[in-house]
């Protein structure tokens, strides 16, 4: 395998009263990493460690192998994007993009080149002239893109790019994101809170709690084999309970996720019997509230239309295919 | 009732007629006179042509009262033709425009009307003396303005203004008429009552402050203000102090700018003590900060003597220490409105630009500096005035030659009151036109304010 | 015989004279304004003249008018000599408004012409300027008799006219050729300062009848300019004489002579070409006249379009049945004109102000 872009080796750090690290992972170029993590969990205190605005030591950091962390911001070669876009609201479009190209060795005609090429990339041409503060939203937003892929950075930052957009500019943006990224390659650290985001970008995952990396895996993976009972709560697997009560010998916890678990008429060979406490429509599926004997609730997720036996009150079987079912390390049940 | 209207018209020209008749004969009015008996002919013109339904009942009966009462009494007591004529024709007038407004406008606007006709009164005829002659003249403006609360309201600012403010009349219909025109114009939502007294107390007193500026302004005739500007004197004195207080500024902006921007920037320990210690200029007399200066730069203290002998330059009585004064006392005037100014611009914005690839020195340039342009030009403007203005610190270390602060206490002292007013107005012209313009040029610059336009 | 009704009312005179002394006050008011008859004679004639518009039926309105006009010209030159054409107007409101409270016949002397114009402007629309006054009468007629070949070219969008640009040579030529006389005689007097109103007039007469679409415009806000320098001057009490002035000064001032020639002539190219570009008052009478009471009100759903209203006006402030109140003289003539009646002259005292 080839040297990794990116290198982070021990970031430790202690900011007033959170204690930030020690984080250690590494990126390959041309990855695509969607950080998650509930807020306050240091997600922008990595990024910004990782830009530069605060320091670190030298070896912390590594970018292609060379240590980068007591650079100021602008020797390190990669681009920041904050979650309020700063643009700078005096200059118009074209002269947003520019302004980084000011302090990179460019003639003109290949300055004038980037500008264009980036105001394509991001269908920003017909804006070229307005200034920044007259933008929309979505608009804001790719500009704010447009200006830090045009110095080239090695790696690019993103602070929640897709939020605080209305759900069209959204998707809009995510195509455009998606197809930057094929044709620049350039390898991305994306922080969210947002766990859909990570589904839809199909890259590597990673999760962060409590400033620490929990686990750092490939989408599909971290899904649906989380490494501890808290990432899978986060990532939205809401059965975590005790192995025996999927009917497992083992003593641990074991996950079960709200798509996997099947409902039937009340029946008790099948499986075993619960109360349907709520049923809400949440557009493509509908999620059941379920309460079990043992003050236990679970969460099923089934699809349209719903069988009629399903209704708030009502008392169904509820069964799973035990292949499904994730057992998690050697911890005992709480 | 409808009878009893239509008969009103002949029973007043009857009275009318009855009046005359006896007056006439009693020797009380000369009957030919031909006032009078136009009055009476017109009179009767108007009877008819109220019979004829050509005239509405109710005003026609009114005029033709007022000019019956006229003719009998007014007349009389008038000394001539003229006099009874001018009052009657205002007369007309008023009963016309106060029929109306009592007809068509809320009853209020009556109401006002009424007692701003009784204020006019006990104005021009019982107040001020010898006034009567003007009462007609108030009185067309009190029908002219009447129908509008708005426009009574200027009318009586101009009338209170050239009547009871009379030696300071023009200042203070101006100064008035920015009160009223703040007021009238003010508007919030909701709308905030308190908030309106607040400015119209808060004007009154800004009015004071203003009114022996207005008064000096506007008292010098053009001719003296010419003589006055002729003197070389006075020529040098205001070129010395534009020509130091541009110096000092600009010593200042050097020093000052980068030192606000550092405050701006920067978090350290003491920076509290700092920010207050910056306010020692304001705080110490300007006396004593003149002596102050005197202690550190005089040519018998070690610091002065060393700069003569060394760079030979003598700061106390030079143009050097002019700056050097004015440079002492400008400074806070300068410093905390750069810093303000920086303190606008956001330091992500900045930061941003970090990312890009500037540097410290170019995300200044480039940015910070674009940004806050405006605000560092406003403090540049009013440091100048400050240090073209200082009277005290520069008088100690330099009292010749003679900036324009010291000019004038110099020939006060001299010539009095009299002679020193042309030249302070002068000055006073000079500097306000000149802060004005540059106020104006100022707000033409944009902020970081005007860019921001939220989208919708 | 008649001593009972006499000695009644006698008694009724004494009992109110005694009781509330009110009439003592209005004697002593009365008394107060005794000889000050040129002050009073002005109320009484231009209040006179402002109202009469109301009275005359509409029928033959327009003969009123020149009637009118003609008592105006009477009342300016003979009576109203204190009036100082219309620059000395305002300087003289400037002075008088001082001398309230110092020297109250003085401040009516000075103050009565200009205030009588403005408060009635107020009330009764800008009549003045299309019914009083004496330099808008003049140039009104002088202008009748090219009043045929100006409105061909107004209906022909005015375009360039040799003759008239010629006249507007021989106007400056007329104008230099004055002015070296003048300047030989030196009979030049201390209100000179008309000369440069009038070379004004006689540059703008040229850009005019040069572009009258381009320039006519942008020019009348000159008006303004004027008002400004006007008033700027009595501020700083210099002395600036209009160009009518001629009338009415008690002494033969030959700069002033000049200037009203110029205004006599310009009017013959350009109808009221004093009152567009550089009337003072004009500016000052729209001004106090834009919430008059009394209005010209157009009704669109009689209009026709047919462009009577246009033609007649002397000022061109009229467009298909729109009229400009900064630019309108109050003349009625688009309203006696109109064959479908649909300008009719109203007083509205709810009309909002502001």
């Amino acid at each position: 395998m080839s040297v990794p872009l990116l290198e982070v080796h021990e970031l430790e750090a202690q900011l007033g009263e959170f204690h930030f690290g020690p984080i250690s992972f590494e990126l390959p170029a041309r990855a695509w990493l969607v950080l998650l993590g509930p807020s306050g969990c240091g997600k922008t205190t990595l990024l910004r460690f990782l830009a530069g605005v605060y320091r670190s030591p030298p070896t912390a950091i590594r970018l292609d192998g060379r240590p980068i962390g007591r650079l100021p911001p602008e020797q390190r070669q990669m681009a920041y994007v904050a979650q309020a876009n700063d643009l700078f609201p005096h200059l118009t479009v074209q002269e947003n993009i520019a302004f980084g190209l000011r302090f990179l060795p460019l003639s003109q005609t290949d300055r004038l080149a980037r500008i264009r090429r980036f105001l394509d990339l991001f269908r920003l041409t017909h804006r070229a002239h307005y200034r920044a503060g007259l933008l929309s939203g979505g608009e804001g937003r790719r500009l704010a893109l447009a200006r830090a892929l045009a110095i080239e950075p090695q790696l690019l930052l993103l602070d929640e790019p897709l939020g605080m957009l209305d759900p069209n500019s959204r998707r809009e943006l995510h195509e455009c994101l998606t197809l930057v990224h094929e044709e620049l390659g350039t390898a991305t650290i994306h922080v969210t809170h947002d766990r859909e985001e990570a589904w839809t970008l199909n890259g590597l995952c990673g999760v962060l709690l409590h400033g620490r990396l929990g686990q750092l895996a490939p989408v599909e993976e971290l899904f649906h084999h989380p490494a501890n009972p808290e990432i899978a709560r986060f990532l939205g697997a809401e059965n975590v309970c005790p192995a025996r009560e999927f009917g497992c010998p083992n003593d641990t916890l074991a996950m079960l996720r709200p798509e996997h678990l099947l409902l039937d008429s009340p029946n008790p060979q099948t499986g075993c019997l619960a109360t349907i406490l709520a049923c809400r429509d949440r557009g493509a599926f509908h999620e059941v509230e379920l309460s079990l004997g043992s003050n236990r609730r679970w969460i099923a997720h089934l699809g349209k239309p719903l069988p009629d036996y399903v209704v708030s009150g009502a008392r169904v079987s509820v069964r799973w295919d035990p292949q499904h079912l994730h057992l998690f390390g050697q911890e005992t049940a709480p | 009732m409808n009878s009893f209207l239509s008969w009103l018209p002949f029973l007043l020209l009857g009275a009318h007629l009855l009046g005359h008749l006896a007056l006439g004969t009693s020797g009380r009015l000369d009957p030919l006179e031909p006032f009078s008996l136009g009055l009476l002919a017109l009179n009767g013109l108007l009877s008819v042509g109220m019979a004829r339904r050509q005239i509405p009942q109710l005003m026609g009966s009114a005029v033709l009262f007022l000019n019956a009462a006229h003719a009998l009494v007014g007349h009389r007591l008038a000394p001539d033709s003229l006099t009874s004529g001018a009052l009657l024709l205002v007369s007309l007038l008023t009963v016309y425009v106060a029929w109306n407004i009592f007809e068509q406008r809320p009853l209020r606007y009556g109401i006002v009307f009424a007692l701003s006709y009784l204020a006019l009164f006990y104005l021009f005829i019982v107040r001020l003396p010898h006034a009567e002659p003007l009462f007609l003249l108030a009185v067309m403006g009190l029908c002219a303005t009447g129908r509008d609360f708005r426009l009574l309201a200027w009318f009586w600012i101009l009338v209170l203004a050239f009547t009871l403010f009379q030696p300071y009349a023009w200042e203070s219909a101006i100064l008035l008429a920015l009160l009223l025109r703040s007021i009238l114009t003010a508007h919030a939502h909701p709308s905030n009552p308190a908030a309106l007294l607040g400015l119209g107390i808060g004007l009154a007193a800004l009015a004071l402050v203003l009114l022996p500026v207005l008064v000096l302004l506007l008292s010098q005739s053009t001719a003296t203000l010419a003589v006055e500007l002729e003197r070389a004197e006075t020529r040098h004195a205001i070129l010395l102090t534009a020509g130091t207080a541009c110096l000092s500024t600009l010593g200042l902006a050097l020093l000052g700018i980068p030192l606000a921007y550092g405050l701006s920037r920067l978090t350290f320990r003491g920076k509290t003590l700092v920010l207050a210690l910056m306010d020692v200029p304001i705080i110490i007399p300007q006396s004593a900060a003149g002596i102050a200066l005197l202690s550190v730069f005089s040519r018998t203290q070690p610091l002065g003597a060393w700069l003569e002998s060394r760079w030979g330059v003598a700061l106390d009585g030079s143009v050097a220490g002019i700056v050097i004064a004015q440079m002492f006392t400008a400074f806070p005037f300068l410093v905390k409105p750069a810093i303000a100014a920086f303190d606008a611009v956001p330091p992500d914005l900045e930061l941003a630009a970090r990312h890009l690839g500037a540097n410290a020195w170019g995300a200044f340039r480039f940015l910070v500096l674009p940004l806050a342009r405006r605000g560092l030009f406003l403090a540049a403007v009013l440091a100048w005035a400050r240090a073209a203005g200082e009277f005290g610190a520069v008088y100690f270390m330099t009292a010749d030659p003679p900036v324009a602060p010291i000019a004038i206490f110099y020939r006060f002292e001299r010539q009095g009151l009299v002679e020193t007013t042309p030249f302070v107005t002068l000055l006073l012209i000079a500097s306000l036109a000149l802060f004005f313009l540059l106020q104006y040029a100022a707000r033409r610059i944009p902020t970081l304010h005007d860019w921001r336009i939220d989208s919708p | 015989m008649n001593t009972g009704p006499s000695s009644a009312f006698d008694r009724l005179e004494t009992f109110l004279s005694d009781a509330t002394g009110n009439i003592k006050i209005v004697e002593r008011a009365l008394l107060g304004m005794e000889g000050s008859y040129v002050e009073l004679l002005t109320i009484l004639a231009l209040g006179l003249l402002a109202i009469l518009p109301i009275l005359f039926p509409p029928r033959h309105r327009q003969r009123w008018r020149m009637f009118n006009q003609i008592l105006g010209v009477i009342v300016f030159i003979f009576v109203v000599f204190t009036c100082l054409g219309v620059f000395g107007m305002i300087r003289n409101f400037h002075r008088g408004l001082t001398e309230i409270g110092r020297e109250n016949i003085v401040a009516l002397y000075y103050c009565s012409v200009p205030a009588v114009i403005l408060t009635t402007s107020m009330l009764f629309g800008p009549a003045f300027c299309g019914w009083i006054c004496p330099t808008g009468a003049l140039q009104e007629w002088i202008g009748t008799l090219t009043a045929r070949w100006n409105l061909r070219r107004k209906e022909q969008g005015w375009p360039f006219s040799r003759l008239a640009f010629a006249g507007a040579l021989v106007l400056m030529a007329v104008f230099i050729l004055w002015m070296i006389r003048l300047s030989v005689t030196r009979l030049f007097f201390i209100e000179d300062a008309s000369i440069y109103w009038s070379e004004v007039l006689v540059l703008i007469t040229l850009l005019v009848t040069w572009n009258t679409a381009r320039w006519d415009r942008p020019l009348r806000r000159l008006r303004w300019v004027s008002f400004g320098l006007v008033t700027a001057a009595s501020f700083l009490s210099l002395r600036v004489t209009s160009p009518v002035h001629l009338g009415f000064a008690k002494v033969y001032d030959p700069a002033s002579l000049l200037s009203t020639g110029m205004v006599i002539l310009a009017a013959l190219l350009i109808p009221h070409v004093w009152c567009r570009y550089l009337c003072p008052w004009r500016a000052a009478i729209a001004w106090a006249g834009r919430c008059s009471v009394r209005t010209i009100v157009h009704d669109p759903s009689r209009c026709v379009s047919c462009g009577a209203c246009d033609r007649v006006c002397g000022v061109e402030s009229v467009h298909n049945g729109h009229i400009e109140p900064a630019e309108c003289h109050f003349c009625m003539k688009c309203v006696d004109r109109c064959p479908q009646n649909a300008l009719t002259v109203v007083d509205d005292w709810n009309r909002p102000c502001g």
